[in-house]
């Protein structure tokens, strides 16, 4: 190299040198990779964290665990006294507590994640053969993980909806072996068990939630909002929309895979699409920061909005985002509320609720997590 | 000045694409006789001379047979028994399978087990799959283990906690058999007839065959001659189940068909497009190497041939060696989070691909790992309910070592 630039001038190898470094940049700067964490304006996210524990997570764990209490005296009313009426408010219990699941679901954090607390209250398919063998043989440890599709809303769903087409004959199911009503019982002990020593967890651990408002996989605001994420992608997109669309197994639609199977296939009540709305409203509120009683506060969304204010050359996400969930919204509410019907005669309907759902997983797991510079957490399974 | 300045342009012009041509791979320029088609295509007299299907067969009765130590029958019926007898008749007997096009073939999983021309393992894999099959019959063959717990030393199910839908199957050593069989037969049987025998000369160039080849003669009542055959049945054993394999975008977008290695090579494929595993996508590579070693045998230049031979003896041994490392660091996961049925799954997939490390070729026909130092490596994975992750650790390192990945 030396001895070609012997023959040139000062002026063309300066030339040369310059035409050759910005190659070298633009070939070192191709493969850049880094995060821009520290382009990011100085955000409190402790505000966020405080709004979303204090405002959200808290007050719906109170709320659900009124439900749940509601539904543990229903199930113990209805097991002492089986009737229909008994059971027609053992329904109505369960779906009440159902719906506020849908608001807790996602947070799949600490004390929740430590118990496997998600996958033992709604794991569906219920598995119903292995249901109807833990009743028979009086099962009260269902700890082991070949017992989580055999707990939870979804075996409650099977127990009172599904042993029978009727009200009054399932109630009969409950007169005539006591063995129904004694499993139902350690059922929903589980749940309450476990809900409370959650609510209590938290009440613990919540400041020191707060205070972890840093930026690193382990820090309050990634976990969340991973957990976050995941949840909308598998918990919501996949488990309930996706999956009995037969979206993931060749477009073979699975209407049995719907959560609330019994409820829906018996004719007790419609209830798989009302679940799913739920789930979706409470995804926007936690996006958008909307507690229990309305109010809004800091957010996600009001993270991307500041940091599109202070830097109006990055993407302003959020209200793509709000629209995304109006589409979505609407494209659920068009659904029928009995979604075994609505995949049995027209799937392509849920097919499109899935894609509406799917834009907001690109923008919540690409965009988003890209400008508020988290990395995602998990990984997709293999899928063998 | 002037002269100085158009002579810098020059410069300037000649040294950019030196820069590119030296971030490639150097492309040995030896393929000069041979031009390669392209798409997999070849004719003699208008009429194509490649053929497969008997390959294809092997790979569809390997599927079939995945899917009854699932439970599932050929439709999806669940669950579903076989005793130990009809398993073995469709694995050794090619016989007993729900689709008739299976049975009844000549084609046979068992005898194209470990019997490459260049292989010398094979018979203990052969009886390792036997015992395997009788083992399942055995220790899960009814509803009374199907639906019982696993634990160390009894048979049954596994959920995983990730996804409690999610079930596996184990024996007492909490082994998931499906995974043992179909991923060790992806070394087995694919890797192995590919790699240690059909594009090899132990098979290309067995006697006569050359002279025939090069004076065009085709195969008694055939339209291909033997060593053209020979080639594109190795070719099979990776694409068979691919439905059009005369497509132009078939190297650089792999189908993924099937259970064995072609559904592997596919994931490694775009695992190396996305720079989540080191080397260039090994999808055009092979297929650039499958084709223009077939165009050298139309051309008789067998040099050619045996170089496009030994890039896919190491490319596709890669698959195995990226696989086991990826399902024994899966394990280790799985397992600190708590996820026995997920991390027993991807052991038993690792148990399969270091099963099928014996089956590798480095380009100069030998194993990366000899069959004692297979067996020493599963002596490891003897029981689930017992692993040391010490020991997979250094298995980790040792097969990233051997394939330096």
């Amino acid at each position: 190299m030396p001895l070609f630039f012997y023959f040139y001038s000062m002026k063309e190898i300066k030339y040369t040198l310059i035409a050759l470094f910005s190659i070298f940049l633009i070939i070192a700067c191709s493969g850049d990779t880094d995060d821009d964490a520290d382009q990011i304006p100085e955000f409190d996210r402790s505000t966020i964290l405080n709004n979303y524990v204090s405002n959200i997570i808290i007050p719906r764990y109170g709320d659900f665990k009124v439900a749940l209490d509601g539904l543990k005296i229903a199930v113990d009313d209805f097991t002492q006294t089986p009737n229909t009426g008994n059971l027609q408010k053992l329904h109505d219990d369960w779906l009440e507590s159902y719906k506020k699941w849908q608001h807790i679901e996602m947070f799949n954090i600490g004390k929740a994640e430590e118990l496997m607390y998600l996958q033992k209250m709604n794991a569906y398919p219920a598995d119903n053969s292995r249901i109807e063998a833990n009743v028979s043989s009086e099962k009260t440890d269902i700890n082991s993980p070949n017992d989580f599709t055999s707990q939870g809303f979804p075996a409650i769903d099977y127990l009172i909806h599904g042993v029978a087409t009727d009200f009054e004959s399932v109630s009969n199911v409950y007169s005539n072996d006591s063995k129904y009503g004694n499993y139902l019982k350690v059922l929903v002990d589980v749940m309450v068990k476990n809900t409370n020593d959650i609510i209590q967890d938290w009440s613990s651990t919540k400041d020191s939630f707060i205070q972890s408002s840093g930026n690193s996989n382990t820090s309050s605001l990634n976990m969340i909002t991973n957990d976050f994420v995941y949840y909308f992608e598998k918990g919501l997109r996949a488990n309930k929309i996706g999956i009995p669309a037969g979206r993931y197994s060749g477009g073979d639609a699975l209407p049995t895979k719907v959560e609330a199977y019994y409820s829906s296939k018996n004719a007790f009540q419609d209830v798989s699409k009302i679940l799913a709305m739920e789930a979706v409203t409470a995804s926007e509120n936690f996006f958008t920061g909307k507690s229990l009683t309305g109010a809004m506060g800091a957010s996600l969304k009001t993270y991307l909005d500041y940091i599109h204010a202070s830097d109006v050359n990055k993407e302003n996400l959020s209200p793509m985002i709000i629209n995304n969930f109006q589409e979505a919204k609407q494209a659920v509410n068009q659904l029928d509320g009995n979604f075994i019907t609505q995949i049995n005669n027209d799937q392509l309907k849920m097919m499109n609720a899935f894609n509406k759902l799917q834009a907001i997983v690109v923008n919540l797991k690409t965009n988003m997590l890209s400008l508020l510079s988290i990395q995602v957490d998990y990984t997709d399974a293999d899928g063998d | 000045m002037k002269n100085y300045t158009n002579i810098s342009k020059y410069f300037l012009l000649l040294i950019f694409p030196l820069l590119f041509i030296a971030c490639d791979d150097n492309e040995d320029d030896i393929v000069n006789e041979v031009v390669a088609p392209a798409t997999y295509e070849f004719t003699r007299d208008g009429v194509s001379t490649v053929s497969f299907s008997g390959q294809t067969t092997r790979l569809n009765q390997v599927d079939a047979i995945y899917n009854y130590l699932n439970f599932k029958d050929e439709d999806g019926g669940k669950p579903v028994f076989k005793t130990e007898a009809e398993l073995k008749s469709m694995f050794a007997d090619g016989d007993g399978f729900m689709t008739g096009t299976l049975n009844g073939t000549g084609k046979k999983v068992r005898s194209k087990t470990g019997s490459g021309c260049n292989t010398t393992t094979g018979a203990s894999v052969q009886v390792f799959m036997d015992n395997l099959l009788k083992e399942f019959a055995t220790e899960l063959g009814s509803t009374t283990e199907y639906n019982r717990d696993a634990v160390s030393g009894t048979s049954g199910r596994i959920a995983y906690t990730s996804d409690p839908s999610k079930v596996i199957h184990v024996n007492s050593k909490g082994h998931e058999l499906d995974q043992l069989f179909v991923k060790g037969l992806i070394g087995g049987m694919a890797l192995d007839q590919i790699v240690n025998n059909y594009i090899l000369p132990c098979k290309l160039d067995a006697p006569g065959y050359r002279d025939e080849n090069d004076a065009g003669t085709t195969a008694s009542g055939k339209n291909y001659t033997n060593m053209e055959h020979k080639w594109d049945e190795g070719f099979g054993y990776l694409y068979g189940q691919e439905p059009d394999v005369t497509r132009a975008d078939l190297g650089s977008a792999p189908g993924g068909e099937g259970t064995l290695l072609m559904k592997y090579f596919k994931k490694i494929n775009a695992d190396q497009v996305s720079g989540a595993k080191s080397g260039d996508p090994m999808g055009q590579i092979v297929f650039d190497a499958f084709k223009l070693g077939r165009a050298a045998i139309v051309a008789g230049n067998y040099e050619v041939r045996d170089a496009q031979a030994n890039i896919i003896k190491v490319h596709l041994s890669k698959v195995i060696a990226f696989k086991a490392v990826d399902y024994l660091e899966s394990y280790m996961s799985k397992m600190a989070g708590g996820d026995t049925g997920y991390a027993f799954h991807a052991l038993s997939e690792g148990y399969g691909f270091i099963q099928s490390l014996q089956f590798t070729n480095d380009g100069t026909d030998k194993p990366y790992f000899s069959g004692a130092e297979v067996d020493a490596m599963l002596a490891n994975l003897g029981d689930f309910w017992n692993i040391d992750n010490a020991k997979l650790n250094s298995m980790i390192s040792t097969i990233k070592s051997k394939f330096n990945i």
